[in-house]
């Protein structure tokens, strides 16, 4: 069965003044998804949607907007089916924030747009989950950035139709917010069927809460597909031009490279071997690792980073070949942390690993918690006096 | 439980305003018919005007043949430019904007000249208001997308402000140049309101005016909902359904016109439409236009009526331009604006 599409993009050529940002562009939106539009800035990502929003006109090809061409549709109706809420700064010093918020029932409301009590009941209830009831009665010059980005959304929200364009809904926005923002506009795409279509800048979060992604780059769309697809087509590196790569898109982790140094070789992994990796990674300080079993989150890490890492597969025991090739590596670094977890059946040959390596006289270094900065400075100085 | 307590607050310091400014308007409507080289009573004044003219009593004759035209000139010169001057300010997202200011007064005053000289070398009926008021309306249309032409190009409004004040400057050189080669009467008569006046007006001109002016004042009320949304920018006027291309137009046609009415009879008066609806905000805390445009228009009678009074009176028996007057509180405003908007971005 082919599933309804909310807007279909055929051959479209996205721009200003004649100039092409996007072309060529090819998507279908399916109903009650949420889509999130991802590029670089100056990609083109926000012209895309003035585009679909009709706010500026198309250079060539097709918008199809529930089945009908956008061109087609008059702008009361538009405004009925499809609300938008854009990034750009608005002027507007003597409104109040409900003030602004309501304007969002105006395409529901008669000529001098009198607000029944079912609109301002719809208004107060998108004030409540965009927790930005406390902006009422507070006019928009005295909000932030954060706060206006706040009542712009909850206008768009109130304007009620079912298919929302948001461009960087979340920008000024801190991260409690950012999450309680997107995971409001999954819930509305879920519960009531709503079509979300977003830009985001965060592709870690893009992942978690869309179905659908389109990556935009160099005047083209590089790719339009299922959120898993386009994981799997390993495209979000091209994308973001991530060299090797430093985003981990199943875990939504994003890291620093590693450094290339060889500083520490770290045996096996343990409840501090994040923090320790993390730190490393701060101060600029190279490792290796291994071996870790593949199901270890310190190992996806480790990969994030981009740090060499000898593994297993999850739940075999390490075995002698992936002992060697961890001996070999780390005969080169220079300190030697070792995981002070308890070994097992699985991973009794890290032991054998760390005590081979002790005795090529390589200096342990044991870390506390609580003075993990402390001892990478001193790290960081022994290098440099050793350099 | 309270709910929408922030609307029914606004509703009633905007319905109070409104009150006020019409007992405000009444007030100064009678004094100003009763102060002058004769002085009458307002006990008087009420008493008279509510009677047909009486040609054997002198109160009668001075407020209904003398005084009472020029009032009524001064009340909807007034409101039409206050109302010409906040369309502007919503068209181009400023508060300092104004039909003045951008030149547009002076480009209809140019052409109130134009037509005056072209009709009197053709044999035209220069004396009708209509012809008069047409000549105003292509005058303030061109200098409208002069100016437009150059917003276009041009983002920032103060330097937009230079390019409307070097067009009023150009527009009062060609004035001038044309007055010193005619010797005409119609055409001195013409540059009499070279700093704007009330004080030619006719009733025929009043007739004129009031007509225009009641027509425009309930159109521009009909787009209040429109212009609202135009407020937080043209981007999202357009997702919420309003057809931004042709507000833009009825904008401008509307202040056009409006403009150009009262130009016609009154010549260019200074700074009403930045003045006026800049106190009204003030008065409302609100940008909304369903209650900024009625506020603004009383404000503007009222503000139209006491200049003019002041112009008659404060060199009596001489008489000085209203536009002196209104420039005396206008001036000062737009630089208290352009000092502010520096400061703080928004007044």
């Amino acid at each position: 069965m082919e599933a309804e599409k909310a807007i279909q993009l055929e051959n479209l050529s996205v721009g200003y003044d004649g100039k092409v940002i996007v072309d060529n562009i090819n998507a279908d939106f399916i109903k009650g998804k949420m889509i999130c539009i991802l590029g670089a800035n100056g990609a083109g990502k926000t012209t895309m949607l003035k585009t679909m929003s009709r706010i500026i006109p198309k250079l060539s090809g097709e918008v199809q907007l529930n089945g009908r061409p956008l061109q087609t549709v008059r702008a009361a109706d538009l405004a009925r089916e499809m609300s938008v809420v854009l990034t750009q700064k608005i002027d507007v010093s003597n409104l109040t924030g409900m003030q602004v918020a309501s304007m969002g029932r105006y395409p529901h409301t008669g000529f001098f747009c009198k607000l029944s009590s079912e609109d301002i009941a719809v208004v107060e209830k998108y004030m409540e989950l965009c927790s930005a009831s406390y902006l009422k009665d507070a006019y928009f010059f005295e909000m932030s950035d954060g706060e206006k980005q706040k009542i712009m959304l909850v206008r768009g929200l109130a304007q009620d139709a079912d298919i929302l364009l948001l461009d960087e809904p979340t920008s000024h926005l801190d991260i409690k917010h950012k999450l309680d923002v997107l995971h409001l506009l999954r819930g509305l795409c879920l519960r009531e069927g709503k079509t979300i279509i977003c830009t985001l800048h965060e592709p870690d979060l893009a992942v978690k809460c869309c179905d659908w992604l389109v990556l935009v780059k160099d005047d083209r769309v590089l790719i339009s597909d299922s959120t898993e697809k386009v994981l799997e087509s390993g495209m979000l590196d091209t994308l973001y031009g991530f060299s090797a790569h430093q985003f981990n898109p199943d875990l939504g982790l994003v890291e620093f490279p590693n450094c290339s140094d060889k500083d520490v070789y770290i045996v096996g992994s343990d409840e501090h071997t994040a923090m320790l990796v993390r730190n490393l990674n701060k101060f600029s300080l190279g490792f290796g690792i291994g071996v870790l079993h593949q199901n270890d989150v310190i190992y996806s890490v480790a990969c994030t980073m981009n740090a060499p890492a000898v593994s297993v597969k999850a739940y075999t025991p390490v075995t002698d070949a992936a002992v060697e090739e961890a001996f070999r590596q780390a005969k080169d670094y220079r300190f030697l942390v070792v995981s002070r977890s308890e070994t097992c059946a699985l991973n009794e040959k890290n032991r054998l690993l760390a005590e081979r390596l002790l005795a090529l006289g390589k200096p342990v270094l044991n870390f506390t918690k609580d003075g993990i900065a402390a001892e990478m400075e001193a790290l960081c100085r022994r290098k440099k006096e050793e350099a | 439980m309270n709910k929408s307590t922030g609307f029914e607050k606004k509703h009633i310091r905007g319905t109070l305003v409104l009150l006020i400014l019409i007992i405000l308007l009444a007030v100064s409507a009678v004094l100003a018919i009763g102060i002058g080289s004769v002085t009458i009573s307002p006990g008087r004044v009420i008493e008279v005007l509510f009677r047909p003219v009486d040609l054997s009593n002198t109160d009668s004759v001075i407020v209904h043949n003398m005084r009472l035209c020029r009032v009524v000139a001064s009340m909807f010169g007034g409101a039409a430019l206050a109302l010409a001057g906040l369309l502007l300010q919503i068209l181009f997202n400023n508060p300092i904007a104004d039909p003045y200011v951008l030149g547009i007064s002076s480009g209809a005053r140019l052409f109130v000249g134009l037509a005056v000289l072209g009709g009197v070398t053709f044999g035209l009926p220069t004396d009708n208001s209509w012809f008069l008021f047409v000549g105003g309306f292509i005058g303030s249309m061109a200098m409208m997308a002069i100016i437009l032409a150059f917003a276009q190009k041009i983002k920032s409004v103060t330097t937009l402000l230079i390019v409307g004040m070097m067009l009023s400057y150009l527009c009062s050189a060609v004035v001038g140049i044309l007055t010193s080669l005619s010797d005409n009467d119609a055409v001195a008569d013409f540059t009499r309101w070279g700093m704007g006046s009330f004080s030619l007006m006719t009733w025929d001109n009043v007739r004129v005016l009031a007509v225009v002016c009641i027509v425009f004042f309930v159109l521009s009320f009909l787009l209040s909902k429109n212009l609202n949304l135009y407020l937080l920018g043209e981007s999202y006027a357009k997702t919420m359904g309003v057809s931004t291309k042709l507000l833009r137009f009825l904008i401008i046609l509307f202040s056009g016109v409006l403009t150009a009415v009262v130009t016609a009879f009154a010549g260019p008066v200074a700074f009403v439409g930045m003045s006026v609806p800049h106190m009204s905000r003030l008065l409302l805390k609100s940008e909304d236009s369903r209650i900024l445009i009625p506020t603004s228009l009383l404000l503007g009678a009222v503000f139209g009526v006491v200049c003019d009074l002041l112009a008659r009176t404060v060199a009596a028996p001489g008489e000085l331009a209203v536009g002196n007057i209104t420039s005396c509180v206008g001036a000062p405003l737009v630089l208290f604006l352009l000092l502010r908007k520096n400061k703080s971005g928004r007044y």
